[in-house]
């Protein structure tokens, strides 16, 4: 029986290639598992007609879970505005966003950073981030929602953490 | 008439291609990773 021939400089480009992807995938894996960048999470679901009854999503906003070192963000999306529009936050604290939708699909993404999930209507988005740097960051639609949809924008306003609160 | 084998035959063209796209590769992908670690975890 006859057995495959490959012909040498073919299997060096295929070794090559196996090899590539075998680096990237470990580089991947030790991004995601062990640097802590992960894609974000459809964390839970909601009514989208039932926010304003709930006692988290009525009133929208920071919530200081540790002063100085943890905060809540719960944000709705809808045509075409977020609420609230500005965040402040203290500079090395870990912010965990809450997104959802009251109306249709929209994004959220906050510029300079790799904080992006789509927002979508009856979904909560959860993703965490710690703003190391003082500055204002501002987050976008990544939807294209309509005619206001350039118009949907707010900014994240980082203090240093001896500022926040005045 | 040669008398080169096809065992003989080395495409060095093609490996000069070959060396281009895998560094080229390398390199774009390698700086959009570096471009994530630098974001910073999300977890």
């Amino acid at each position: 029986m006859a057995s495959l021939h490959i012909d040498k400089h073919e299997k060096r480009w295929i070794t090559i290639s196996m090899v590539l992807l075998a680096a990237f995938a470990v580089l991947i894996g030790v991004a995601g598992f062990a640097l802590g960048v992960q894609v974000p999470t459809l964390d839970q679901k909601i009514d989208p007609a039932k926010l304003d009854q709930d006692p988290e999503w009525s009133n929208p906003g920071v919530r200081e879970i540790v002063p100085g070192k943890k905060y809540e963000v719960f944000i709705i999306a809808q045509t075409w505005q977020f609420t609230p529009r500005e965040i402040v936050v203290p500079a090395g604290a870990k912010v965990t966003f809450y997104v959802t939708s009251r109306d249709i699909q929209h994004g959220f993404k906050v510029l300079d950073t790799d904080l992006n999930v789509q927002v979508i209507p009856g979904y909560v988005g959860k993703l965490s981030y710690t703003f190391k740097k003082p500055g204002e960051y501002k987050f976008i639609c990544t939807e294209y929602c309509g005619l206001g949809h350039a118009a949907m924008f707010g900014v994240i306003k980082v203090v240093p953490p001896e500022e926040y609160g005045q | 008439m040669s008398s080169q084998t096809p065992e003989d035959f080395v495409p060095r063209g093609t490996w000069v291609i070959v060396f281009i796209f895998v560094a080229l590769l390398i390199l774009i992908w390698g700086s959009i990773y570096w471009m994530l670690l630098q974001y910073g975890p999300t977890v």
